[in-house]
């Protein structure tokens, strides 16, 4: 009877989510489903009503070819024929994170390279330690299964997965055109030793030109785990490459960080106890 | 005279080499459990699955050069009984779609055959689970009550699960380990022998008999390679 209820609520909730689909030609699909909506997704990534389209019934598929993964909708295949369609036995279960892609365990050695800013009136100079802190720097280690909010872990990121191996979070102050300050963060694990990217930040000043800029980052495996590593998502709040705590308020999160001393300001505020300071950001449930 | 013996010996031959097919076209359907096949070591085994075949083994089956097999070990949540092992190969037809972006792709299918589903069982436990709808049942039940799954992750598993048990069909097979039941429209073969189940798990294409007969197959070479 509980089965009978759980499955009419199926009907009225499991839609809004985007289902996607990972597939390898000889190895099948695995299947995820995005804590994202279309809607959401069109908005992070700037396209016009194309992940809005995706009804409950279809699949973003990610098909790889050579190196590369190609992105379509499929419309007419169920899972288990899609995971057939390319080798798969076609029982297909859902995973809470896509298991095609994961960088080593291991420690791995974060940085950020030189900004690049265009011409503008604003100070952006003064966001970049704290743009710096918000991002993990010296040695680390990655979260299995990885998740790209452990790159920045912030309640008001918001992540999509591209592909399997490309991300691209928004942070936006004010929502919109007329927003105050933006920050775009884009990664790609390039290779399971090493992911590059970059943050955008764009802010805007009235009646001047927006200033751009980008903040070249990237993270490569030093020492490969023997396996017994432990994840770092267990780890307590005395890591101190803990990713900023939000105050609650987004316009405090444009303050800019008060160094502690000299040499110290690409080091993160300090975080308050909360267990939960790196867990990713939880999807929303029904 | 001459001709008529040498008649008769030809006719002898073609009725021999006729009784000779027929039996293996009767062994086709069967996987008998050797003396020597041992449950345990079976499941000790599980984590180095890949172990248990060669490729040639494979080609063999499959009826294609080994150089043309790849192997794949589906492993994601490290638990031994989700583990996965396949082998596929390119297979004639091809893949096509329009990307996002506007672009034609076209990639090779691939056709494969592959070990699920190892674990510990005892014989009733297998019938119930493979036997009938039960296993579909027990699993969305399962869902329903695990609080750890997300709810819209259970949601939609919940609901890809009772659309297989709608169009499910279980087929009994005789001479297949102790027991052994063939699961459509998935085309898996769900075998028991000595406290052990697995599934064999088959995409020669779409035809059910092939796949059918190939799933035997893998079965008696599991039981003859273990």
């Amino acid at each position: 009877m509980l089965a009978i209820g759980f499955l009419t609520m199926a009907a009225t909730y499991g839609n809004d989510n985007i289902l996607q689909a990972t597939c390898v030609s000889g190895e099948g699909c695995t299947f995820r489903l995005l804590d994202v909506t279309g809607e959401e997704m069109d908005v992070v990534l700037g396209t016009d009503n194309v992940y809005s389209s995706i009804g409950g019934d279809d699949l973003l598929v990610h098909a790889k070819v050579g190196e590369e993964w190609k992105t379509y909708i499929e419309r007419d295949l169920t899972r288990s024929k899609l995971d057939r369609l390319y080798g798969g036995d076609g029982y297909t279960m859902i995973y809470l994170f896509d298991p095609q892609v994961q960088p080593k365990d291991g420690a791995w050695k974060g940085g950020t390279g030189t900004p690049v800013a265009s011409p503008c009136v604003a100070d952006i100079g003064s966001y970049l330690g704290r743009i710096q802190g918000l991002h993990k720097t010296g040695t680390i280690r990655f979260p299995k299964p990885f998740r790209p909010e452990f790159l920045l872990n912030n309640p008001y990121m918001r992540w999509v997965t591209v592909t399997p191996n490309r991300f691209r979070g928004i942070m936006d102050f004010g929502g919109g055109l007329s927003s105050p300050m933006k920050v775009v963060y884009n990664a790609t694990i390039v290779n399971d030793e090493l992911i590059e990217g970059a943050f955008e930040i764009t802010v805007s000043v009235p009646e001047q030109s927006p200033c751009h800029v980008s903040v070249p980052v990237s993270f490569s495996c030093i020492v490969e785990a023997d396996g017994t590593a432990e994840n770092p998502l267990d780890e307590n709040q005395e890591d101190d490459l803990l990713p900023v705590r939000s105050k609650g308020n987004p316009g405090d999160e444009l303050l800019p960080v008060k160094p502690k001393g000299h040499g110290d300001d690409l080091l993160p505020v300090k975080p308050k106890s909360n267990p939960d300071e790196l867990l990713p950001v939880k999807p929303k449930k029904n | 005279m001459k001709t008529n013996v040498t008649i008769r010996r030809w006719f002898a031959a073609a009725l021999i080499c006729g009784c000779v097919a027929a039996s293996c076209v009767g062994d086709e359907n069967k996987a008998a459990v050797p003396a020597s096949f041992d449950g345990t070591a079976l499941l000790a085994a599980a984590n180095e699955l890949e172990q248990l075949f060669s490729v040639g083994n494979i080609a063999e089956l499959v009826g294609i050069p080994a150089e043309r097999i790849s192997r794949h070990v589906e492993d994601y949540d490290n638990n031994p009984s989700r583990k996965k092992l396949v082998y596929h190969w390119e297979s004639p037809g091809s893949i096509s779609f329009t990307t996002l972006s506007g672009e034609e792709v076209s990639l090779p299918k691939h056709h494969s055959v592959g070990i699920a589903n190892l674990e510990a069982m005892d014989q009733e436990t297998f019938n119930q689970r493979y036997g009938t709808s039960a296993g579909i049942k027990a699993a969305i039940d399962a869902l329903v009550d695990d609080e750890s799954v997300d709810a819209d992750v259970a949601i939609a598993q919940a609901t890809y699960l009772a659309e297989m048990a709608k169009n499910l069909s279980l087929e009994p097979l005789e001479g297949v380990g102790e027991a052994a039941v063939w699961e459509l429209p998935t085309q898996v073969l769900h075998v028991y022998a000595d406290s052990v189940s697995f599934t064999v798990t088959t995409n020669f294409g779409d035809d059910l008999e092939e796949n059918k007969k190939k799933a035997i197959a893998f079965a008696r070479m599991v039981f003859n390679n273990q």
